[in-house]
């Protein structure tokens, strides 16, 4: 607030009536200004001052340590990971040869692949692991918010590899593919067709329990949608599935009832329970993209 | 008389100071008529009043009854005022029985859901009546849930009069004074058969709303319907338990490769061997070193079914705490809470209108 005060002759009732104005004016002052201003004074902002003068804080993270922590974890370290993966892969190895019977040379191949895959997948770990190393990323500058996003995207590929490693894509898979003669490869085909039915099986047991308790579904409903869930597998990644307890299958299974052919299930409901059942499918729905993004479901 | 850890500084001295007066006369003959105040058992502080020459306690936790209790003396003789820490507790048991309702009555629309199936259709006075019994479990059962958390089931336990006699207190038959110190009753054991909790017991509040709601079909649709509904849930039962066996088996595969032959196996020694607090072992991911591991799981049922290769990599399992009455607690709400995210469709008009 700016006072301008001029000088002029003034009857004494005047100088009064000045001096009044101007205790009125003081006295309608907020009263947190403690002093008048000048036309000359430069009104500052305190607020973006004390801000230009504080010091940058830094939010550090070290990139190394964030790599183990999303690859290795659980695991106690690379070394024990590399161990871990490797005994699971054996232990494929030794479902096949008591599923098929094979012979010392196909068992030997089959243990040679295994040993590749776990080598090739530590390498991809070490090639993001070195091209990190050392580094520190501060996430309170935006330069280094993109740089932590770059880092994301190479690293989230990693985080589940060597539990995943029997996957489709493996050396392994692809010498047994190669190795077995045709009676062993139908019986180890049948094995993982009956494998891939169980686990299916079990997400879908899992939410049907929840859709028992909220919809109250007698023996007969109950076996009915199981029924149909069972005709229509969804072809799905039961370790990421179960890594979370039983949050997902819920969600799993709610999708898998939206892909059916809603009139069959709607006759098999009351008018409340189709309702509920499609407000649970819409949960699922609505959970489809997380699920796939993580792998849990693959299609 | 014991004092609680908490409890320190002036109020202590004091509550041990109106716990001896009231005690030690008693014991050596010298109740007095009238008096009030508070006996400190572990955790729980017990309200107690003296009436006629007799110790009696009060119900700690409930409002409603309490008011009953003050009409029953004559409705306007002014209480004493509370311990503060008494009065929190209260609200706190308020707060969790409110949650505990919206839970349980999910519940009960889906038992509902399913009477209405069983029994088919009933005359509107019927179906009221049994929606109202089950209405009346859902808020018992709340209570008592919300009183367990809150370490009240002491002082319900204590509740009842404690005669002196010559030294001794007896509390509802079944406490008893030693040096002055009164020693609660046990909490409920299970069966004799090492079956979970019954369906009363405080320990299983959905097995009380289901209870409930058979008595009143009992009495308002027929025992017929009544015995096909308590059918129909232990169907129910039996299904939820063939899936938890089904998700260990799964978990076990994930990490071991089990052939079907396998799996099959391990399904058969774990259903003859099943436990309802075995599925303890699936709440959160145990890990060591990197290897999935079972607290709890009864490694006869998988280990002689496994190859060399997959023993090896079974190892030890940990022993889990799968007895006990605070495990009985955490299957029964693993059941509730599996309904923590499923939404519901509110009421069935049919029940209610």
């Amino acid at each position: 607030m700016v006072v301008r005060m001029t000088t002029q002759q003034s009857t004494s009732r005047g100088a009064v009536c000045g001096g009044l104005v101007a205790v009125a004016l003081l006295m309608a002052m907020p009263a947190d200004r403690a002093t008048l201003r000048g036309e000359d004074d430069t009104v500052v902002n305190a607020a973006a001052e004390r801000a230009r003068e504080q010091p940058h804080q830094r939010q550090l993270v070290v990139v190394d340590q964030q790599l183990n922590a999303m690859v290795f974890q659980h695991e106690g370290g690379p070394e024990q990971s590399r161990r871990n993966a490797l005994a699971r892969l054996m232990l494929e190895v030794a479902a096949l040869e008591d599923c098929v019977g094979l012979t010392e040379r196909q068992r030997m191949a089959c243990e040679a692949a295994a040993k590749l895959d776990v080598e090739r997948a530590m390498d991809e770990i070490e090639t993001v692991r070195r091209r990190y190393s050392g580094r520190t990323i501060d996430l309170a500058d935006p330069a280094g918010q993109a740089e932590w996003q770059r880092f994301h995207q190479e690293a989230q590929p990693l985080q589940m590899k060597l539990q995943n490693l029997a996957g489709e894509t493996g050396l392994l898979r692809a010498v047994i593919a190669g190795i077995l003669d045709d009676e062993q490869r139908a019986a180890w085909q049948r094995e993982s067709e009956l494998r891939t039915a169980y686990q299916w099986q079990c997400v879908a047991d899992a939410g049907l329990v929840q859709l028992d308790l909220a919809l109250g579904l007698t023996t007969k409903q109950h076996e009915a949608i199981r029924g149909l869930l069972l005709e229509k597998p969804l072809r799905i990644d039961v370790r990421r599935i179960w890594q979370h307890g039983n949050h997902f299958p819920p969600f799993v299974c709610g999708y898998g009832l939206s892909r059916l052919d809603q009139t069959r299930l709607e006759k098999l409901l009351t008018e409340w329970q189709w309702k509920t059942l499609g407000q649970f499918m819409n949960q699922g729905r609505g959970m489809v993209e997380h699920l796939k993004q993580q792998k849990m479901i693959q299609e | 008389m014991r004092q609680s850890d908490s409890a320190g500084g002036m109020t202590a001295l004091m509550h041990r100071g109106l716990a001896m007066l009231l005690v030690v006369p008693a014991v050596i003959g010298g109740m007095p008529d009238k008096a009030q105040g508070q006996i400190v058992e572990g955790r729980a502080q017990i309200r107690i009043q003296v009436q006629g020459g007799e110790i009696q306690v009060p119900n700690q936790g409930n409002d409603a009854e309490e008011a009953e209790e003050k009409k029953g003396n004559g409705g306007g003789k002014p209480q004493a005022a509370e311990n503060p820490a008494e009065v929190q507790r209260r609200q706190q048991i308020r707060q969790l029985a409110n949650h505990w309702e919206q839970q349980f009555t999910k519940l009960l629309y889906g038992d509902l859901e399913l009477l209405r199936a069983v029994c088919g259709d009933l005359p509107r006075e019927s179906r009221r009546a049994i929606s109202r019994a089950g209405e009346q479990a859902v808020k018992d059962a709340a209570l008592r849930t919300a009183e367990l958390q809150m370490g009240g089931r002491q002082g319900r336990a204590m509740q009842g009069a404690i005669r002196i006699q010559g030294g001794g207190a007896v509390v509802n038959g079944v406490a008893r004074a030693i040096n002055n110190v009164i020693v609660p009753p046990k909490p409920p054991r299970r069966g004799d058969d090492g079956a979970a909790p019954d369906e009363n017991n405080a320990a299983n509040p959905p097995g009380m709303l289901a209870a409930a709601l058979t008595k009143s079909v009992a009495e308002h649709a027929g025992k017929e319907r009544a015995a096909a509904f308590t059918d129909e849930l232990a169907r129910r039962k039996d299904r939820r338990r063939e899936a938890m066996i089904r998700e260990v088996v799964a978990a076990l595969d994930g990490e071991l490769v089990l052939t079907a032959e396998q799996r099959q196996a391990i399904e058969r020694s774990l259903r003859e061997q099943w436990d309802d607090s075995m599925a303890m072992m699936l709440q959160g991911m145990h890990m060591h070193n990197g290897v999935r591991v079972f607290p709890g799981l009864p490694e006869g049922c998988v280990r002689p079914h496994l190859n060399a290769a997959q023993r090896e990599r079974f190892g030890a399992q940990p022993r889990g705490n799968n007895r006990g009455q605070a495990n009985w607690q955490q299957v029964w709400m693993q059941s509730v809470n599996l309904l923590n995210n499923m939404p519901s469709a509110g009421r069935d008009p049919w029940w209610f209108e």
